[in-house]
């Protein structure tokens, strides 16, 4: 089972209520040839549904967009992001700031701050997500693996033994 | 006048009006429904006069079975005072039972509670839950009138205002009672919704339905807990028999805002989300497709049963049944009535409830019968009903059996 780290919504019910209209829109058990089932990165075409990144892959365009990582009243500095994760993770994620964060309507340098701190973490979650847990998801696998082929002590008498944790 | 004289008599026609949709009623293709999985649980305190206005309430946001949201909620009247106690009662996380853990709590005006209620459960469409819904919703109208369509001789609460007149961009909620454990509630139809709001529920492609009402996920836990076991529950009642863990309290002065009310309140709304888990695990062991929120009584639950076994209704089984025939059997068929005679005036009342009146008329009903089947075969009955020797009373004689009980 994969876990994915989430930061704790500062509006839960505003939260709940985005990610269900998003659900609604898409369609019930809606789901793209691709297997992106998120209902943000999801949208209704004449044929059915297709997600962000194979509607642009069926348009030649590119499925990277540039994400204003505090938003773009805040700074300039973009990150390239996967199309789907931009709509479906990094998107929602800001939708949960202040309006007053994400909107700085007078430029304020404290609210710029505050948006580089927010989108920081952000992206830092979404890098945790992405970049690692699926490597202890894959260890974790792999040593059941192993102690199903060579028994539950598999890596005694091998390079990976001076790794064991010394309990004592 | 004279003797002979006719007497003018009111004549009352009775009507069955044949529905164009009654199969299409029973049988229609449903929507699929997939339980929402968060929950706005509240309830509200009132005063303990006859107008039993709105002092206070307690919500809670409940998703996935955690809680995520916990405020309490003032009457736009309140006492100078009492807003103090409140607002002194949220300035510090208090919890309501020892091991839940402390959280924030926010008081809002009713108008801020009443927006977060149509964002919850207007737009992203959770369960309202309540126990007794019908009270609690109306405590927190600021005005009512008389309800249209499908809810004619129920009321419309209006929720929202602006400018001091109903707010048309926001739905009413009418509330047409069927009985004191059962009432049919919905949203109506507000102006100029937005595209989501008129995707059909359970909608498998997003498309939006311009005729599309979403009505609202309304579950009164007093009439499912009837639904599911026939039985009339209070909240106290109903804790107690599905295992609730943290049931309800008592508090010794019902009406007066201080903190040991409050936290009475609050502990309410605690069983009253804990009873909705209760009350729906115990409605997902019948293995049938009907929404919980349309459990009005056992007898859905046994519709949903027969729908469920593909029984269909005579009616749909045997086209050419004479409706004369219905006529005939609905005529026979005597429904109560009450009615108000004094409106828009708080009064005193007194509630008066005659439990034992069907009882009673099935029972003199069973008696006659019996005399009738007497009757055919030449034999009479005795008060007791014991079969005596033939006399010269008629049997079906009501007098003669003794059945003078007003029904």
């Amino acid at each position: 089972m994969t876990i994915t780290i989430k930061v704790k919504p500062r509006d839960p019910e505003a939260a709940f209520r985005r990610r269900a209209i998003a659900q609604r829109r898409a369609g019930l058990n809606a789901k793209c040839n691709c297997g992106e089932t998120r209902p943000e990165a999801l949208m209704r075409v004449k044929t059915g549904v297709i997600c962000h990144a194979c509607k642009r892959k069926q348009n030649g365009m590119t499925t990277k967009d540039d994400h204003h990582f505090a938003m773009k009243a805040n700074s300039r500095i973009t990150i390239p992001i996967p199309v789907n994760d931009h709509a479906a993770d990094l998107n929602v994620a800001q939708q949960d700031w202040p309006k007053q964060t994400r909107e700085n309507p007078e430029g304020s340098p404290l609210i710029a701050a505050a948006a580089c701190i927010r989108g920081f973490i952000d992206t830092i979650v979404y890098l945790i997500n992405k970049g690692l847990h699926w490597i202890a998801d894959m260890l974790e696998t792999a040593d059941a693996c192993l102690a199903r082929k060579l028994g539950p002590q598999w890596w005694k008498n091998t390079e990976l033994h001076k790794f064991a944790p010394t309990t004592s | 006048m004279r003797p002979n004289a006719p007497t003018p008599l009111v004549v009352a026609v009775r009507v069955y009006p044949d529905l164009k949709d009654e199969e299409r009623d029973f049988d229609k293709p449903k929507r699929e429904w997939n339980r929402p999985d968060a929950m706005f649980v509240f309830d509200t305190e009132t005063r303990t006069d006859r107008t039993q206005r709105l002092t206070f309430g307690c919500y809670r946001f409940v998703v996935g079975g955690q809680l995520v949201k916990e405020n309490l909620f003032c009457g736009d009247d309140l006492p100078a005072k009492d807003l103090r106690i409140l607002a002194r009662y949220v300035s510090e996380p208090r919890t309501v039972v020892p091991d839940e853990t402390a959280h924030d709590l926010s008081l809002l005006t009713c108008s801020e509670f009443l927006k977060r209620f149509f964002h919850d459960a207007y737009r992203g469409r959770c369960l309202g839950v309540a126990f007794n819904f019908p009270f609690d919703i109306s405590r927190l109208a600021y005005n009512f009138t008389d309800a249209r369509g499908r809810f004619a001789g129920g009321f419309s609460l209006d929720l929202w205002s602006y400018l001091e007149s109903r707010n048309r961009f926001r739905p009413s909620i009418c509330v047409k009672h069927i009985d004191s454990k059962r009432a049919l509630k919905g949203f109506t139809r507000r102006k100029d919704p937005d595209e989501e709001d008129l995707i059909p529920e359970g909608s498998t492609t997003g498309e939006i339905d311009e005729g599309y009402v979403f009505r609202g996920h309304f579950l009164d836990l007093r009439t499912l807990a009837f639904a599911l076991t026939d039985k009339s529950y209070t909240l106290e009642k109903a804790c107690d028999d599905f295992g609730v863990e943290h049931g309800k309290q008592h508090v010794t002065r019902h009406g007066i805002v201080t903190p040991k009310y409050i936290k009475y309140n609050r502990r309410d709304v605690l069983a009253t989300s804990e009873l909705a888990v209760k009350l729906l695990d115990e409605f997902d062991k019948h293995d049938i497709k009907l929404q919980e929120t349309k459990a009005y009584s056992p007898a859905s639950i046994g519709k949903a049963y027969l729908r469920r076994m593909g029984i269909k209704p005579i009616l749909q089984r045997q086209r050419n049944f004479p409706k004369a025939f219905l006529g005939h059997a609905q005529s026979a068929f005597f429904g109560g009535r009450t009615s108000a005679h004094i409106r828009n005036v708080p009064v005193p009342v007194v509630y008066t409830d005659f439990l034992s009146m069907y009882p009673t008329v099935n029972s003199l009903f069973g008696e006659l019968c019996r005399a009738t089947v007497a009757a055919q075969q030449g034999i009479s009955l005795d008060r007791g009903g014991l079969v005596s020797s033939s006399s010269s009373r008629r049997p079906w004689d009501s007098r003669a059996l003794g059945m003078q009980s007003n029904m």
